[in-house]
């Protein structure tokens, strides 16, 4: 199931520029060191840490060529593409109900899970997290367009 | 005298049926996460923290501790019966508990586990009762500079050390600090690195974060890993298969003890922890002579090793996350970020300025030890079920409670989005081996470093040498610098060690 990408200087990479763009914030937009009440800037703080950074960045990135081939899930896909989806219906159909179909879709297509156990599972689920969360902690959901629609 | 009236003092808080009614919730919960082995006690914690929302601070904090006791309860169920260690602190229970089980005794071995949790956590929780307040009266000689140096010492000491690669936990420990920057600066009340977006305003909302990066993170983690095998030693066992004789307590007794005294020192160390609090007392119970069945092979002496040491340690944990706001381990930073959530800010202040606080958390914990020996005798029967959910359940299961969790906990979309972005990073984060632990570490104790760097700085008019001409610092920092290089001298040690055995040979 693994695919094998050899993605390891990536990473280091990615934080290498992270840290620039903070050092380059914190020297030129926040400032490090205020002369006149002999007191540091917002700016010196992150720029020292960003500054570490980009060094062990620079570590991290030589050592990563002698490192074994970084691996992902192919699957892991499939999960972000279902996170996505349940985050954009969530504005159209709320969120309980989008993670409703999520969870009985996951369940019989991916999982390929029988009925009944679909069905246990996903009624005791749903009724600690109504029971728990929407009465116990008194948590409003998002109802989404469609249920505000409906409900007026 | 003084310690056991603040200690009275915080039992009537704690007491109290709301109270006693959370800790018994949270109890509940935390064995439950605790024993499944797809979760473990860093999880656990992070996927439970939005539910403590409901109740007013003494009540959410008394909830809190409970969920995190009762976990070190939770993980050794796992170990036991299947022989996957719910967490990484009951590894060395399933070397003893395990075979225990696989020789027909599995209650017997879920009973010593539990007493002994209970008995090495009592004794932690006594160590914590009269030693916490004496480290918070000498942390309050601590200035700014003394606390800077202190927080390196703290941030290296788990960051560095315990999870292996310098450079990878240096970057981790950055990448944290790097996070909590974002948002209103609290020495100016400016906007930093918010990049024009509003949200950023108000920083990065810590429970949705912790939610992602733990447990979206893991159920990332739970897609690339096969289906583990059933192998339940039994089918069905009750209280009544989990009596002790005499000869079994007496074997309990010498590596209880040990382990709870020694694991609630342990436990008190910056970047120890219950796991080498187990390990520590498992070798030296290892080399008994009085040890009535070898070790590895299902000693009852094995198990109470282990569990004591856990528990004591977990409960030791707990002196410099409330004396000097310094948590040991991933777990207790997700627990400071709850408690800091709720107000709360752990520090030597605490025990001066919000007594009632830290005494109602700590007289809990006896409350919570107490509550979840007796949950965890009565729920073995439920226990064994949960222990077997299939990862293809667990893996939308958990991705439901994130979102849930994390929507309840901001009561909008955007800490949703946070968590999926964490939930992201998190798993790449632990794809390239970069543990998560210092990252979260740094983003708790990050605005404690800032304040108190900023602080000192004024007050030398930007001169370092404040960091060296106070005795306390100049300590720290040595500490810190060894720290710094002890990875290199253990390197050069075993380098040496293997050549000598190599001429030996």
């Amino acid at each position: 199931m693994k695919g094998k990408i050899k993605l390891n200087f990536i990473f280091p990479v990615v934080t290498a520029i992270l840290s620039v763009v903070w050092m380059y914030k914190g020297l030129f937009e926040y400032g490090m060191w205020d002369a006149a009440s002999t007191s540091p800037k917002d700016g010196l703080f992150p720029f020292i840490i960003a500054a570490v950074l980009l060094i062990a960045s620079i570590f991290n990135i030589i050592s990563s060529f002698k490192e074994k081939p970084v691996t992902f899930e192919k699957n892991a896909l499939y999960l972000v593409a279902a996170l996505a989806l349940v985050y954009f219906f969530t504005e159209y159909i709320g969120l309980l109900p989008a993670l409703f179909i999520f969870y009985v879709l996951w369940l019989k297509l991916y999982a390929r899970v029988d009925w009944k156990t679909t069905i246990i599972a996903t009624v005791a689920l749903f009724a600690v997290v109504y029971f728990g969360f929407a009465v116990g902690l008194q948590i409003r959901f998002p109802q989404g367009l469609l249920f505000e629609m409906l409900l007026g | 005298m003084e310690t056991l009236s603040y200690l009275f003092s915080g039992f009537q808080t704690a007491l109290t049926f709301q109270n006693i009614g959370a800790a018994a919730f949270g109890a509940v919960l935390g064995i439950i996460v605790g024993a499944m082995p797809g979760i473990g006690s860093l999880v656990g914690v992070a996927l439970l923290l939005p539910l403590t929302y409901a109740f007013n601070p003494t009540t959410a904090i008394i909830m809190l501790g409970a969920i995190y006791y009762a976990n070190m309860f939770g993980g050794a169920f796992s170990s036991i019966l299947i022989n996957v260690p719910g967490d990484a602190p009951a590894i060395m229970t399933a070397l003893d508990g395990y075979p225990l089980a696989r020789k027909g005794k599995p209650g017997k071995a879920l009973m010593t586990s539990n007493i002994a949790s209970f008995a090495g956590g009592l004794l932690g929780m006594i160590v914590l009762t009269f030693f916490g307040p004496a480290l918070a009266q000498f942390g309050l000689k601590f200035g700014p500079a003394e606390m800077t140096t202190l927080m390196l010492v703290a941030l290296s000491s788990i960051s560095w050390l315990i999870e292996g690669d310098v450079m990878k936990g240096l970057a981790a420990t950055c990448i944290g600090i790097l996070i909590s920057t974002i948002g209103i600066s609290t020495n100016t009340s400016a906007a930093r690195y918010t990049f024009g977006v509003v949200h950023l305003l108000s920083g990065i909302n810590f429970i949705p974060l912790v939610v992602g990066f733990i447990g979206m993170a893991q159920v990332f983690n739970l897609l690339g890993q096969q289906e583990r095998e059933n192998d339940l030693v039994v089918k069905k066992l009750g209280i009544k298969d989990c009596r002790l004789d005499k000869e079994d307590v007496s074997r309990m007794v010498e590596p209880t003890i040990r382990g709870g005294l020694l694991g609630s020192v342990i436990g008190f160390i910056p970047g120890a922890g219950a796991t080498m609090a187990s390990i520590v007392n498992y070798t030296i119970q290892k080399k008994s002579k009085r040890n009535k069945e070898k070790l590895g092979t299902g000693a009852i002496e094995g198990i109470a090793a282990s569990e004591a040491a856990n528990n004591g340690a977990a409960a030791g944990a707990f002196g410099p996350l409330l004396a000097l706001g310094i948590p040991g381990s991933g777990t207790t930073a997700v627990l400071l970020g709850g408690l800091m959530m709720w107000g709360l800010q752990p520090g030597p202040r605490l025990f001066t300025d919000s007594p009632d606080f830290a005494w109602s958390l700590i007289s809990s914990l006896y409350v919570s030890n107490i509550i979840a020996l007796i949950l965890a005798l009565v729920m073995i029967p439920f226990i064994m079920k949960v222990i077997c959910i299939p990862n293809k359940i667990l893996i939308p299961t958990i991705t439901v409670i994130c979102f849930v969790g994390s929507y309840a906990s901001t009561t909008s979309m955007w800490g949703v989005l946070i968590m999926i972005i964490g939930g992201i990073l998190g798993y790449v984060f632990q794809r390239y081996g970069y543990s998560a632990s210092p990252m979260l570490l740094a983003s708790i104790l990050s605005v404690t470093f800032e304040v108190n760097l900023r602080r000192a700085l004024n007050i030398s008019g930007g001169s370092l040498s404040i960091f060296v001409t106070k005795p306390l610092s100049l300590i720290f920092l040595l500490i810190f610098v060894g720290l710094l290089f002890s990875p290199v001298i253990k390197k050069a040690y075993r380098k040496s060690k293997a050549q000598k055995a190599e001429k030996s040979a």
